[in-house]
């Protein structure tokens, strides 16, 4: 049970916290914090009660993420105090996320507790509910407290939140002075937990900081919609913001999510993409958590329509275009399950397969730049570029490869003697290179031209076996136009033919970066050859 | 080409590949390939299974010039033709 290492690391926790001192210097504190990667507090004024030790932080969150139990959601927990930071980079450090966390790192004190002591508390159930959104609150308060001026509410709750932990003092667990705040919280924690569904608990953690948002919006009015490009886990809530434990149990959840997109999108591969993933797959979470919030009896196939929908990446059309079944599938099956857990596990799962599919995608793409040659791109679309290029110059040079192959065969029966070869290549083309011919189609354009290429390619063939096997493996351009480069350039005596084709081939290569315009002038230059030599 | 990588760099600040971008040259690409071109699904063939294809289509490719031009090679040196003395002479030049 992960209880039990929870359980442990509090008391490890604790003990620790006992040892070091409270160090006055909180901002110091604050900032070790924030340093390592746990979004504990901006501002330390206010908070001076509250914060736990340093070294506390680290662990919560990763007990915590254990003690939540389904592995799918201790991932999310644990991924949630490193994409914070990421969030809170990108959204200046709103005051929103900082008590959360804060708050999380609490909690292990009230997880310890709750080990302990698990008769639920029934006596202040109802009031729980404030006391768990004042738990935070306080936290939030003081932020608030600190830069805008605390509605009289809030006090209010805060002295009711006292009230709680005479509740708490009754356990000989909490250490007396350090852990004041965290008592409280814990006590509220405790009374609100068990008397959740069993379900619940387990996103008893995230069902805080929905109770916190909402709170917040109710006294407070619309303050905390205002600035919520940052929460946008918040921001979900704060649009549909309802009283019910399940609807906060829901956002909270919900809440998760983004955090889990965002952090499944930060970890893949996909750099380019990277930014924009994470800011649409939040976008989508909370866009689809909102909706969800307006009917958690709606199928979660329902909101990822939405989300297809509202969100304009063409990242999520295309994909999802692909997975969109898949998700239905995921959303219809789980669908016995709670409603949160449902949309966070259909969610998580989504986010799984897409990194997977990115992950094989990307795998290939490097398969592929492996194989092409001198290719030193490193953006997607002009790989695929060079890769449609050379595939094919590849497929074009194993096309004339093999009917010059073909062509070197009924030559060697040929009478020898034949002087003016380019004749005797004609009088054979006739014979023979029709059919070779009709096995370049690519090449010529016009049925009538085919018997042309004979000659041509009788003379190129020569050229090709060894020239050919250099285009490859230096890569250097395009076969066509290299071959006929290589062409040109061993036939310095030759016939004027080839000397009249060569500068046509040359401003050929020079001016084409395609294959095309090469493959016509290849069939005009073979005209010309035709032209000359008959 | 050019003109959609010019595109795609002024359609935003950052230089994204619009993944319709992407999505076209996988299209592009798989109907290069024989076996995917002939059954065209292209709303069902993933962009992975066209990569996949994609590579091996290459190496067999790679296989098939290094087999033609050793093949190639080898009647140049062994016919005794005229015309195989007048290659062999261009070449050797």
């Amino acid at each position: 049970m992960p209880l039990f290492e929870l359980f442990r690391l509090t008391q490890a926790k604790l003990e620790s916290a006992q040892d070091n001192n409270p160090s006055p210097p909180v901002d110091e504190v604050v900032e070790l914090v924030w340093e390592n990667g746990q979004i504990s507090t901006q501002s330390q004024s206010n908070r001076s009660r509250n914060i736990p030790p340093p070294q506390a932080v680290h662990q919560p969150n990763s007990s915590r993420a254990r003690d939540i139990g389904n592995g799918s959601k201790a991932t999310m927990v644990d991924e949630i105090p490193m994409s914070v930071p990421s969030l809170m980079t990108g959204l200046s450090q709103e005051d929103d996320f900082v008590p959360w966390l804060n708050h999380n790192q609490s909690l292990d004190g009230y997880c310890s507790d709750f080990l302990r002591d698990v008769s639920p508390v029934t006596v202040n159930e109802q009031e729980s509910d404030m006391a768990v959104n004042q738990t935070v609150f306080p936290l939030f308060q003081r932020r608030n407290n600190g830069n805008e001026s605390a509605p009289a509410a809030s006090s209010s709750q805060y002295n009711g939140f006292q009230s709680h932990s005479l509740y708490g003092s009754d356990r000989a667990r909490d250490p007396p002075s350090q852990q004041t705040n965290p008592d409280r919280v814990t006590q509220t924690q405790e009374p609100l937990i068990p008397s959740n569904r069993p379900s619940l608990v387990n996103f008893s953690h995230f069902l805080r900081p929905a109770a916190l948002v909402k709170t917040n919006n109710n006294p407070q009015g619309t303050k905390e919609k205002s600035p919520q490009s940052p929460p946008n886990v918040f921001q979900t809530r704060v649009l549909g913001a309802k009283d019910t434990e399940d609807k906060v149990f829901n956002e909270s959840v919900a809440s998760a999510t983004p955090m889990n997109n965002q952090k499944a999108c930060l970890i893949s591969e996909d750099s380019c993409r990277r930014d924009q993933e994470s800011e649409k797959a939040v976008v989508c979470s909370s866009v689809g958590s909102g909706n969800s919030l307006d009917g958690p009896s709606e199928s979660p196939s329902l909101s990822l329509k939405r989300k297809h929908s509202d969100v304009q990446d063409n990242d999520c059309h295309s994909e999802d275009a692909e997975e969109e079944s898949g998700d239905g599938r995921k959303g219809a099956a789980p669908s016995r399950t709670g409603l949160g857990s449902k949309r966070s596990r259909s969610a998580e799962v989504h986010n799984l397969s897409e990194r997977r599919r990115r992950d094989r995608i990307n795998e290939k793409m490097r398969a592929l730049q492996e194989l092409i040659p001198n290719c030193n791109k490193v953006d997607k679309a002009s790989m695929l570029d060079e890769a449609i290029e050379y595939l094919k110059s590849l497929q074009l040079q194993v096309q004339i490869m093999s009917m010059a192959s073909g062509y070197y065969m009924p030559p060697v029966m040929f009478p020898p003697g034949m002087g003016h070869y380019p004749a005797a290549a004609a009088a054979m083309a006739m014979g023979m290179g029709m059919p070779y011919a009709m096995g370049l189609p690519d090449l010529s354009r016009g049925g009538g031209s085919s018997v042309n290429h004979g000659p041509q390619f009788q003379v190129s063939g020569m050229q090709q076996p060894v020239a050919m096997a250099i285009p490859r493996v230096s890569g250097g351009g395009f076969f066509a136009g290299s071959s006929t480069m290589e062409m040109n350039k061993s036939e310095n005596g030759s016939t004027r033919d080839l000397q009249g084709s060569k500068d046509q081939t040359r401003t050929n290569n020079n001016n084409s970066s395609n294959l095309k315009p090469i493959k016509r002038k290849q069939a005009s230059s073979s005209d010309q050859f035709c032209g000359s030599s008959s | 080409m050019s003109g959609r990588r010019s595109r795609s760099r002024q359609s935003s600040g950052t230089s994204r590949i619009s993944e319709d971008q992407i999505n076209d040259l996988i299209l592009k690409l798989q109907q290069l390939l024989p076996e995917l071109r002939d059954s065209r699904r292209s709303d069902k063939v993933s962009a992975a299974r066209v990569l996949q294809d994609t590579c091996n289509y290459i190496r067999n490719l790679h296989r098939e010039v290094d087999d033609l031009s050793e093949r190639l090679s080898e009647l140049l040196a062994n016919t005794d033709t005229a015309q195989a003395a007048l290659i062999r002479s261009l070449l050797t030049q």
